[in-house]
């Protein structure tokens, strides 16, 4: 046989072995569960980083035990992407995922993240909590403006934030300069 | 290739793995940089998840075209599955999943810059080599979306639909400087300038230019005759184009003006014009202005807008000796239009159960002029002009059912002043048993309207004939993608295509006149599988296979114009720490035939990139070898031409400095 021919000839075979070995990948796959990264993760991954680069007061905690809370204040809509922050510590302090329905439960959050089913309330949710060492943070629109701290939003199918600093400032918090410099303003 | 077993091998462990532990997606060790960089929804008029995406849809990003030295939109959409490109030495042209039309110009694909179309309006077609008015170094991503898609986009989305998205002034914050050199003696430099203000306005303006000499010598063996310089074609592969692109985006608003403007020699001797004459050449210019809105207002409601200006214009000096005694002349073909138009979509979700799109576009072209005469002694054969005008209305509804069910159902309904109307409806059943599997059962319409140049030329020996009517396309797909581990993807989708009314060239016998008519009925059918792994920790690729079996449902014969059989290889990984990867790209194109029936051996090419990023504070440096094997191949010709394959180019290599400040 003609070498270039039979090169050609291994050249298919290997082709056709790497997709068999392809299907039987996928059929085996498919037996396991596992996840697109979602809008959801990128979000939580979010929460976890700000809080690497945000300082609580000295006085936040009182007992070396307490855990770094994390509250999700209205309609959880993370679902299971909130697995990822189990197991996790922040600020050396394991991290504690904590369901709230009323601002009066978010005493001791350090991460409040405000779902988009409290829109309706937002305002009245900031005033009671915007003295308090609770880095506010939230996915619906106009949240800054309404005195939130943090703001995600989607930009071109990409999540950015939108920081509002006086309110971290009044609430005594401070947020690194890394992260304000990569804050984006929303267009309005 | 025992990489690539690797990544099998790695696969299959990890399907073990991941069956026996539960997993969720663990983004929080990225850094807040890459967080932001993260895609999470894409495809459509609007933006959504992939798996929601009422089609077969692939990504490619800046960062892939880099670790493969992809030079051209062709280059980037030879590594797509289904996808395969030819070439005749003048453009490049796209066959999708066993399709396309010997002797048009791209028309069956629509290809979008950042929602604006670049398919022009004089022969439709849609320009994917250094034609393209977009350098790639511009390109963030680019979105292929498989299938009919007149249901939102109208004409022309018949096959696929390219979404090309370019990069932001925020993306550059400052200057950039690249130049690459390569093999045939091209040269290719580019400057560009983005910057955010702090008012959160951005700009972004970029020049590049490109010369190539190509080939020195082409040998074509039907012209292999001592009176036509014994089939070579001497100096005339040359290539020049200009390229200039900006975009302004102040709050809602965004300004975008594109220039690009390409020569190139004809070496084909095409048209039965006179073989190895240096002033055979083609001039293509493509330019538009686009102003876009885009609002969103609270309780879930979006609007986008854009009214756009746009201009095209082709000149073709061919060649001609009309008795043998006679002196050459040059016969000049012009083809120019422009064009402008708006569109408007408003877009609506209510409580998480419909989502609602409608829009309406419209386009009006006050002027196409096709032109074609001799130059000297001067003779005119046609000068003819004509108006266009065409809009359109379109409904599409996404239901949820239920968590896991997605129903998306669109129409559009297109009126032209040519032919009349045409309605194109598409649904999608997205079924999503648990995150991470997806099973698409698709169905969809499309059509393609005739164009100017169908509808009107009128030189000798074509005749006009505005009897024309749409072209039409059927598809029904059935879609499995299966994510594993948040880096795998494997998808298997199995498709069917029956085109009716495809219009063709015919010769009429009684009078010698050529003439274009709705005469030709295919069906192509297939199915494909692709595994990839995204780039993760530096590494990453994709392996698949397409199949296809087309047929010419007036004869009953099949068409192997396009290759049956298609395999393609992407693997890149670091080679050096963590900022110098080697990307290795395989293709395979099983037999092909000709028009005329000649036969074309498989072949197998293979590309090799080493990429280096950062490797000094803003210098990226690549070089590439393409084919590195120099393996011989050729592509079948397209209409026009008295070669009924046309060779490509051996080994090639480029080298490729960018310098960011």
């Amino acid at each position: 046989m003609h070498v270039k021919t039979l090169l050609a000839e291994v050249g298919r075979r290997i082709f056709f072995s790497v997709a068999g070995l392809m299907v039987i990948c996928c059929i085996a796959s498919s037996v396991a569960v596992a996840a697109e990264p979602t809008e959801n993760a990128v979000k939580v991954a979010y929460l976890y980083n700000f809080a690497l680069f945000v300082d609580w007061p000295s006085d936040t905690w009182t007992d070396n035990d307490e855990t770094f809370n994390v509250c999700i204040l209205g309609v959880n809509t993370f679902g299971r992407a909130l697995d990822s922050l189990r197991g996790k510590t922040i600020k050396t302090r394991e991290v504690s995922v904590v369901q709230i329905n009323t601002a009066a439960e978010a005493d001791q959050c350090q991460i409040l993240f405000i779902s988009q089913s409290e829109r309706q309330q937002v305002l009245h949710i900031i005033e009671q909590v915007n003295r308090k060492p609770s880095l506010t943070i939230s996915d619906m629109t106009n949240f800054v403006q309404s005195g939130g701290m943090i703001g995600l939003f989607t930009d071109e199918g990409r999540i950015q934030f939108e920081i509002n600093k006086p309110a971290a400032e009044q609430a005594g918090l401070t947020i690194s300069s890394h992260v304000l410099r990569l804050a984006k303003r929303r267009t309005p | 290739m025992s990489g690539f077993f690797l990544l099998f091998i790695s696969c299959l462990s990890g399907a073990v793995q991941a069956s026996a532990e539960e997993l969720t997606v663990d983004l929080t060790s990225l850094s807040i940089e890459e967080l932001m960089n993260i895609r999470v929804v894409s495809a459509s008029r609007y933006e959504q998840p992939v798996s929601e995406a009422p089609s077969s849809v692939t990504v490619v990003t800046a960062d892939e075209i880099k670790r493969y030295g992809h030079r051209t939109l062709a280059d980037i959409l030879k590594s797509i599955r289904g996808f395969s490109i030819t070439y005749d030495r003048l453009y490049s042209y796209v066959e999708v999943r066993g399709l396309r039309n010997i002797g048009d110009w791209n028309s069956h694909i629509l290809i979008l810059v950042n929602g604006h179309r670049t398919n022009e309006n004089v022969y439709d077609s849609s320009m994917i080599g250094n034609d393209f008015l977009l350098d790639v170094d511009l390109i963030d991503r680019v979105e292929i979306i498989r299938g009919p898609g007149s249901s939102l986009y109208g004409d022309n989305a018949f096959f696929a639909v390219i979404n090309v998205i370019t990069r932001n002034g925020r993306d550059l914050k400052g200057a950039e400087i690249a130049a690459d050199a390569g093999s045939l003696n091209t040269f290719n430099g580019r400057m560009s300038y983005g910057k955010r203000f702090e008012n959160g306005a951005e700009m972004l303006i970029s020049g590049s230019v490109l010369d190539s000499q190509g080939n020195q010598k082409l040998y074509f063996r039907e012209f292999d005759s001592p009176a036509t310089n014994n089939g070579i074609a001497q100096d005339l592969d040359n290539e020049n184009t200009d390229r200039f692109f900006s975009r302004f985006v102040y709050g809602d608003f965004a300004l975008e003006g594109a220039y690009g403007g390409r020569i190139k020699k004809v070496p084909t001797a095409s048209y039965g014009s006179v073989f190895n004459d240096p002033r055979y050449e083609s001039l293509d210019g493509r330019s538009y202005l686009n102003l876009a809105y885009n609002h969103s207002f609270e309780e879930d409601l979006k609007i986008q807008s854009r009214l756009f200006y746009d201009w095209y214009w082709y000149h073709g000096d061919a060649p001609y000796k009309y008795n043998d005694s006679d002196p050459t002349v040059i016969n000049k073909e012009i083809g120019k239009a422009q064009w402008w138009g708006a569109e408007a979509q408003v877009e609506k979700g209510f409580a998480q159960t419909h989502r609602l799109l409608a829009g309406a576009d419209y386009q009006r072209t006050p002027e196409v002029l096709l032109q074609n005469y001799d130059m000297t002694p001067y003779l005119l054969y046609s000068d003819i002009t004509n108006s266009f005008e065409k809009w359109a209305v379109f409904l599409q509804d996404e239901f949820r059912l239920m968590g896991s069910l997605l129903l998306n159902a669109g129409i559009r309904y297109d009126k032209y002043n040519t032919f009349g109307g045409t309605t194109n409806p598409r649904v999608g059943l997205n079924f999503i048993p648990r995150e991470g599997t997806t099973i698409k059962l698709l169905y969809g319409k499309a059509f393609r309207a005739p164009n100017a140049y169908e509808l009107y030329y009128d030189a000798p020996p074509s005749i006009p004939n505005p009897a024309l009517r749409p072209e039409r396309i059927r598809t029904v797909e059935l879609v499995y993608e299966q994510s594993l581990m948040d880096k795998y993807l494997g998808t298997v989708s199995v498709f069917q295509n029956s085109i009716t009314n495809l219009i063709n060239r015919e010769t009429d016998p009684s009078n010698d006149f050529l003439v274009y008519k709705n005469i030709d009925r295919i069906t192509a059918k297939g199915i494909e599988v692709e595994l990839e792994r995204r780039l993760k920790n530096g590494w990453g690729g994709k392996f698949s296979y397409t199949f296809t079996k087309t047929r010419d449902d007036i004869t009953g014969e099949d068409i192997v114009i396009s290759p049956a059989h298609m395999a393609k290889v992407n693997l890149s990984f670091p080679v050096i720490r963590k900022n110098v990867f080697l990307g290795v790209e395989m293709q395979y194109k099983s037999r092909r035939e000709t028009l005329t029936g000649q036969e074309l051996p498989d072949y197998i090419i293979t590309n090799l990139t080493l990429f280096g990023k950062e490797l000094a504070k803003g210098i990226e440096l690549s070089g590439s070898i393409y084919n590195v094997f120099d393996k011989k191949y050729s592509d079948p010709s397209s209409s026009g031409h008295t070669q009924s394959v046309i060779e490509q180019d051996g080994r090639g290599g480029r080298v490729k400095l960018a310098y960011r400040f």
